[in-house]
């Protein structure tokens, strides 16, 4: 079991490492061979938890999103830039760290409030999403600015809608390549990075503990990910800094991962790709829950190590080079990627995303409103089912 | 705290985990044969066997099972199992002399 442990954290770094390379596509192709049991478990619950960790290192360093970091760009890029990128990653991986143990110990409690509440939280689910809306509207300085942000997040709902099945594109081209084209125009260079120091204190703690139950309510709700509930906490309750966004953002990744694979035991209902692949594979029952536990805490561990020292790999590699160079490969190797993985309707949706994104940035509105793009289809897809 | 102190903590964990897992593992599946499994209410065991008789095939799966010893199997899934097919049974004992499959891999 622990030889599947490792190979699946080994499967996860090389998956965090490559943008668009999700863990999903892996386990696609597991569901499909004859293994089954607690060691193909062990090991698509290993790739899962380590990606989770080991994705924030390209989304930090180079600006590239995964469909699970891309709210964790904005702060994280900034700290880069002010040579705070060890830091940004290692309060991920706190954050992490913080939902494997609090998960560890919530897993009882929150299947007895599954059973419970299901029914009242799919309910309230469009409300908090209505309301994410209202608050971002709220949030314009004068008339004008709100009349532009009700555009922006129309604008951003329908291409959420039109190009639903191209996630990737939409949210690289908002939260990734936008802002790749419009800093080709600036000439600062990433400062050395210092060392990775991070304070834990009563409210690093709280943000952990926040962003592991905001996981854990996103993994019983289909069509909201770990980005969308990070951005509502932030809209709902202002988080005061980007260290304890990232460890918010760093621990609802892990536990709603953490959660959904409790979820399925609990309910037999899959919420993500992993666990569609899963279900088939498992013997329902206690043990299954116990050991996945153990091996989700094994692998959150053995991630968390991987991404620090990786990172501290990535920062040698980004201080030697001056950051419109990198600018421009990162470029070139987002449009190659998503011709290669999505085709040319990837890249249709990448252009009309990137137009959306830059003229966000340039208007000088909250990038955090293009998420609208994933949350009028969600609320849609509540209203449609509830209806 | 610092990188340092955090990969202690995440080695902690590591190390911890490990031992748990050391010590509290065992196999979900054993083989056992059918004999073993009647006798004893929650005991769980990998059987392998002759489908003599195919009871239903849908929405669930009841079928009985000779491996020299014959039980009646239920498994809550849809199959195509037929008589005479050889089959191994992850199986659970849920009172009653009833044998509840958690999985049927035809061989």
């Amino acid at each position: 079991m622990i030889l599947f442990c490792l190979l699946g954290v080994l499967a996860g770094i090389i998956a965090g490492l490559i943008p668009g390379l999700h863990s999903n596509n892996i386990t696609i192709i597991l569901a499909t061979t004859p293994f089954f049991g607690i060691e193909i478990t062990s090991f698509i619950l290993s790739m899962c938890i380590t990606q989770s960790f080991v994705e924030f290192i390209p989304s930090t360093m180079l600006g590239i999103p995964s469909e699970n970091t891309f709210e964790s760009i904005l702060p994280a890029h900034k700290m880069v830039l002010e040579g705070k990128g060890l830091e940004a990653i290692n309060y991920t991986v706190l954050g992490g760290i913080i939902a494997v143990i609090i998960g560890a110990l919530l897993t009882h409690p929150f299947f007895l409030f599954l059973e419970q509440n299901q029914t009242q939280l799919r309910n309230i689910t469009p409300l908090i999403l209505t309301l994410a809306i209202i608050i971002f509207i709220k949030e314009g300085k004068n008339f004008k600015h709100k009349i532009g942000l009700i555009f922006i997040i129309l604008a951003a709902g329908c291409q959420g809608i039109l190009f639903q099945d191209q996630l990737f594109p939409l949210i690289t081209g908002y939260f990734g390549l936008a802002g790749l084209i419009l800093s080709l125009n600036e000439t600062k260079n990433i400062p050395n990075q210092e060392k990775g120091e991070i304070i834990i204190n009563f409210e690093t703690i709280k943000y952990g503990l926040i962003g592991t139950i905001g996981g854990a309510i996103v993994a019983i709700m289909p069509g909201i990910g770990s980005n969308t509930a990070g951005g509502i906490i932030n809209t709902l309750k202002k988080i005061p800094n980007s260290k304890n966004y990232l460890t918010l953002l760093g621990s609802i990744n892990t536990s709603n991962f953490f959660f959904s694979f409790a979820t399925l035991l609990a309910l037999s209902k899959a919420r993500n790709g992993a666990m569609i692949a899963i279900q088939e594979k498992i013997f329902y029952g206690e043990e299954t829950l116990f050991f996945g536990t153990i091996i989700m805490i094994l692998s959150a561990a053995i991630g968390g190590i991987s991404t620090i020292l990786l990172a501290k790999k990535a920062t040698k590699l980004i201080n030697k080079k001056n950051e419109q160079i990198l600018n421009k490969i990162c470029i070139i190797f987002i449009i190659f990627l998503i011709i290669m993985m999505n085709g040319i309707n990837g890249l249709i949706t990448l252009i009309f995303s990137t137009a959306l994104g830059v003229y966000t940035i340039k208007k000088g509105y909250k990038r955090s409103t293009l998420m609208s793009s994933l949350i009028i289809p969600t609320i849609l897809f509540y209203l449609f089912i509830l209806i | 705290m610092n990188e340092k102190h955090l990969m202690q903590l995440c080695l902690f964990l590591t190390i911890f985990s490990i031992l748990l897992l050391a010590l509290t593992y065992k196999p979900e599946f054993e083989e056992k044969t059918l004999g073993e499994l009647i006798q004893k209410n929650g005991l769980k065991g990998k059987v392998f066997g002759r489908v003599e008789y195919v009871i239903s095939n849908y929405p669930v799966t009841i079928f009985t099972l000779y491996d020299g010893n014959t039980a009646t199997i239920y498994y809550p899934k849809a199959t195509t199992l037929e008589k005479n097919n050889f089959v191994t049974t992850y199986l659970e004992n849920q009172g009653q002399k009833n044998l509840f499959a958690q999985k049927v891999v035809k061989e």
